[in-house]
């Protein structure tokens, strides 16, 4: 069966094995990757926080859909003592310049943390808008502490 | 006629690169590589994607949902939002009248509720795979000191959400990942 260059897009099915794609490999692929689609996060953020006053926070890591690394990582605002809200911009776009609107509908948060069980940090997320999550993490009385954060959005 | 796909359904975590097409010695016909970017897909392009779907199905999340627990007047609470790997649902449905293909949620108090799931579930082709709920997390979506708890059992997952002080908190918000 002829391929590359000899039978350019689109591509042509064949018996699978070393040369091609079979149409169950084929079937298979586009199944698993729709899953995926439906369940793929939209962004991870790790969100690095001192721990004394004035609680410098800023983004340690970032992978989002719309790209890995700082440069595409939300704007972080600093509201105190492990208090941190995610902006997104209204838009991302992918490789292929075809814009998607940012509509954050879910999130979950997880405290990195290396502290005794006396001070643990328990991370809330509050859904502020489509584009935007507040993260508060709190002592086990309650009390605002600031936290090393790992987030995750749909 | 129908095709079958190879492997089994994301879900059931069987996944090999070969269920895609993927060969170790995938190769060009005759060596000859593609020649333009523009009409060709390589052997060596379509092998890591192979690679890097398989490694998307192992890790990723069966299932996220946002949950709106109903204690102020009790009833089942609220899926507000649902992602499955069979299917996503923007519009909210109530706990004990879930559409076909989506878990049922049933109160069992203040900030406690139980997610059941089915045993199997079909994907786009009527290829069956087998589910269980392995791992589950959860975070409360809301502004104060709340935390959440998940517990498996067979086909379900139980989430109780609590304050600082260890009591139930009515009328909770969560973002429950199940694995």
């Amino acid at each position: 069966m002829p391929t590359g260059a000899l039978a350019p897009l689109p591509r042509r099915l064949g018996p699978g094995g070393p040369e091609s794609r079979s149409p169950e490999q084929h079937a298979r692929l586009t199944a698993d990757v729709v899953a995926l689609t439906r369940v793929a996060p939209l962004a991870v953020v790790k969100v690095h926080q001192e721990l004394l006053s004035p609680y410098t926070a800023s983004v340690e890591v970032y992978r989002g859909q719309n790209g890995v690394g700082l440069a595409h990582a939300p704007t972080l605002t600093l509201n105190g003592a492990g208090d941190f809200t995610l902006t997104w911009p209204a838009y991302w776009t992918d490789e292929y310049d075809v814009q998607f609107p940012i509509r954050i509908r879910m999130a979950r948060a997880s405290a990195c943390s290396s502290f005794a069980i006396s001070a643990p940090r328990l991370p809330v997320v509050e859904l502020v808008s489509g584009r935007a999550v507040r993260v508060r993490a709190f002592s086990h009385l309650g009390a605002a502490i600031a936290a090393t954060t790992t987030v995750k959005v749909w | 006629m129908a095709v079958t796909p190879s492997g089994s359904p994301a879900w059931v975590r069987t996944v090999s690169f070969s269920d895609y097409g993927g060969h170790q010695d995938k190769r060009d016909y005759g060596g000859m590589g593609a020649i333009n970017p523009l009409t060709d897909i390589s052997a060596a392009e379509e092998s890591r994607l192979y690679s890097d779907v398989a490694a998307m199905v192992r890790t990723a999340p069966f299932c996220v949902a946002l949950i709106q627990c109903n204690d102020s007047s009790p009833a089942a609470p609220t899926v507000e939002v649902i992602d499955m790997m069979t299917g996503v649902r923007t519009t909210s449905y109530e706990g004990d009248a879930a559409p076909a293909g989506f878990p049922s949620v049933a109160r069992n108090g203040d900030g406690d509720f139980t997610i059941t799931f089915d045993a199997s579930y079909d994907d786009e082709y009527s290829v069956a795979g087998a589910y269980a709920p392995q791992t589950a997390e959860a975070t409360p979506n809301m502004s104060d000191a709340n935390q959440a708890t998940c517990t498996i059992s067979g086909q379900t997952v139980v989430v109780r959400v609590w304050d600082d002080a260890g009591v139930a908190v009515a009328d909770a918000l969560v973002t429950v990942e199940i694995h």
